[in-house]
């Protein structure tokens, strides 16, 4: 952590390459973030600039209240938030680009078997939550990448957030039961099988 | 015991492990017994799980240096406007604190005027210096005697010829035709006696002219002004000429009318000194000068040439008397009628310079100023609204004046910014072009 706090430190004074080196740090992680909210490959990289553009810009700001990680983190959520906000007044749906038309008729099958088959359905299985997840609205969408994919802490969350934990229990629920539906709607729930194991 | 909807609400936190004790334990409880809320735990952990075997994703390799070219720009980017900044704020500082300085002098600069000695003086010595320059033509009026003298000179050499050559056997005792001109000794000037004697016996003291400038600073003009009438009136003098006007219409601090002018006092020569040293005494003297013209010899050879003249025109008298012919008559009062306009001329010069060197001239250059000491008055006070309102008027027509100068060089400088424009946007598109 101290040698987080010391790269910031040196990058408020405008050192670009100890700022350089955060952004290695903190890169893969934004990236994701941006991959699973925006749906693409390339919208993630342009998440990830902006988001690290807009911390260097700023920087002299920060006031360290929070830790550099959780800073950029909020910034990369606005980001995305203000893209899609953007995008959704041009009507253009968020789609992943590893569609195609055979996953349209999406099964959610829910099997802890560890069988071949079942593996090439857990890959199954991943896209169909990816998909559903793209459906969802973009503070759902946000707080299931940040909890179910990243794991990020209620706290962390909170942080990133900027609201408070009693807010982020209630949103990861009903963001919980709102994926749920859309797993529901998209193909068939497989209840048979958990009942099974009931 | 909780309803289904409560434990439904709950399950999410039950996964996450966000439950206190008590509430994991009613929950576990009522799973036990149902069916329905123990399916909805099961398929929201199967999802959850789902969600965490996602992939965490490895960046593409540009990535990297994608965002570090950005940054780069950034940085530069922000070190030019910075620097711009840096020298905007001191620039913008230093602009206004200029355009403030400006609009304050004009504004408080005429107000400070009033009781500010120094630009008074200016004001004075700017008064004096006409008054200097008419002493000048004044004494080039005293001097006009040493031109005269010259022309009396030349005239008299050419009288003396003409003596010579038309009235021959006429004496003239005491005009020596070799006489001088610059005079250097009195024998010139001493008709009937020799060379360096008593002559100056009879002239006792020399002929001398004297004139003074004096400017006086008074607190009141007119006051002073009776002072000096009284002064020339018990000295046995005049009062040659004066001349008085309102410098200054009260439109500031007092509403007061301040008065400046010109004396010109004549008094005995005598009294010269002891006059000046008064009208020194009457304010405070911001210019003195004084001059002696010594038209001693002047005055001398003009007087021998007049005797010579009326000794002349004597002789002529005396001839006409003897004279029958008509034209002896005639040729004897044309002479002699010469003789008597130069004597004439003479005559006047010298009642002229009498006059001068028995009345000296002193040139009196007055003006009224403020009174040292301020007195609290009432009207003083009366005043502060006006002076206020003045004041405020004065810094407000600066402040217009200002707008309009500002204006005015926005109209200068607007082809230049222009091209400063568009030499940028060239530069900035260019810079776009690059980046897509």
């Amino acid at each position: 952590m101290s040698a987080e706090l010391e790269l910031v430190g040196r990058s408020k004074e405008g050192d670009l390459s100890a700022f350089e080196e955060l952004v290695v740090m903190y890169q893969k992680q934004i990236y994701n973030l941006g991959f699973r909210m925006m749906g693409s490959e390339e919208d993630a990289c342009d998440v990830v600039q902006e988001a690290f553009l807009k911390a260097f810009k700023s920087i002299k700001k920060f006031d360290g209240r929070s830790s550099f990680g959780t800073w950029v983190y909020r910034i990369a959520v606005n980001v995305c938030i203000d893209e899609l906000r953007k995008r959704k007044k041009v009507k253009l749906y968020p789609v992943a680009h590893n569609d195609n038309p055979e996953d349209r008729g999406c099964k959610l099958v829910i099997d802890t078997d560890d069988l071949p088959e079942e593996q090439m359905e857990r890959r199954e299985v991943k896209k169909q939550v990816h998909r559903a997840i793209s459906k969802l609205g973009e503070e759902h969408r946000v707080i299931i990448i940040l909890r179910d994919i990243q794991g990020k802490s209620y706290q962390e969350i909170a942080n990133i957030l900027g609201i408070n934990i009693g807010t982020v229990k209630s949103r990861i629920s009903r963001a919980r039961t709102s994926l749920k539906e859309e797993l529901i709607r998209c193909g068939e729930l497989n209840i048979e099988t958990a009942v099974k194991k009931g | 015991m909780e309803g289904c909807k409560d434990i439904r609400e709950k399950l999410s936190l039950y996964i996450d492990d966000m439950l206190d004790e008590r509430e994991s334990r009613m929950l576990e409880e009522h799973i036990k017994s149902c069916e329905d809320c123990r399916t909805e735990l099961e398929i929201l952990r199967e999802m959850v799980e789902s969600c965490r075997s996602l992939e965490e994703k490895e960046p593409p390799g540009h990535l990297q240096p994608m965002v570090s070219g950005a940054l780069r720009k950034a940085s530069r980017g922000a070190a030019i406007s910075g620097l711009s900044k840096r020298w905007l704020k001191p620039g913008l500082v230093s602009v206004a604190a200029v355009l403030l300085l400006v609009v304050a002098a004009k504004g408080i600069m005429p107000g400070l005027f009033m009781g500010s000695r120094s630009s008074q003086d200016m004001a004075a010595t700017e008064e004096a210096a006409p008054a200097e320059m008419y002493s000048i033509t004044a004494d080039g009026e005293a001097g006009f005697g040493m031109a005269q003298n010259k022309q009396v000179a030349d005239s008299r050499m050419l009288d003396l010829e003409e003596e010579a050559a038309g009235l021959a056997g006429a004496e003239m005792p005491g005009v020596e035709p070799d006489m001088p001109v610059d005079g250097d000794t009195f024998s010139a000037a001493g008709v009937l006696s020799e060379p360096g004697d008593g002559i100056l016996k009879e002239q006792d003291s020399r002929k001398i002219i004297r004139n003074a400038e004096i400017s006086i600073q008074v607190e009141d003009f007119n006051r002073q002004l009776e002072a000096i009438q009284k002064m020339v009136d018990e000295t046995g003098g005049y009062i040659e000429g004066s001349n008085s006007y309102i410098r200054k219409h009260g439109t500031t601090e007092d509403d007061r009318d301040f008065m400046e002018g010109n004396v010109v006092i004549r008094i005995p020569s005598s009294e010269f000194t002891g006059c000046l040293e008064r009208v020194s005494g009457l304010g405070k003297v911001t210019n003195r000068s004084t001059d002696g013209s010594d038209i001693t010899l002047r005055y001398m050879d003009t007087e021998a040439r007049l005797k010579s003249l009326e000794v002349q025109q004597d002789r002529l008298l005396a001839i006409l008397e003897r004279a029958t012919e008509v034209e002896d008559i005639l040729k004897i009062e044309t002479e002699l009628n010469r003789v008597r306009s130069e004597l004439e001329r003479h005559a006047t010069q010298l009642r002229g310079w009498d006059n001068l060197v028995q009345y000296s001239t002193i040139r009196i250059f007055m003006t009224e100023v403020d009174p040292k000491d301020t007195h609290v008055s009432t009207l003083q006070v009366g005043s502060l609204w006006d002076r206020m309102k003045r004041g405020f008027i004065r810094t407000t027509n600066a402040i217009m004046d200002m707008i309009e100068y500002i204006i005015v060089g926005i109209g200068y400088g607007l082809p230049v910014m222009v091209l400063v424009g568009a030499g940028l946007l060239v530069w900035w598109r260019l810079k776009r072009k690059n980046m897509k």
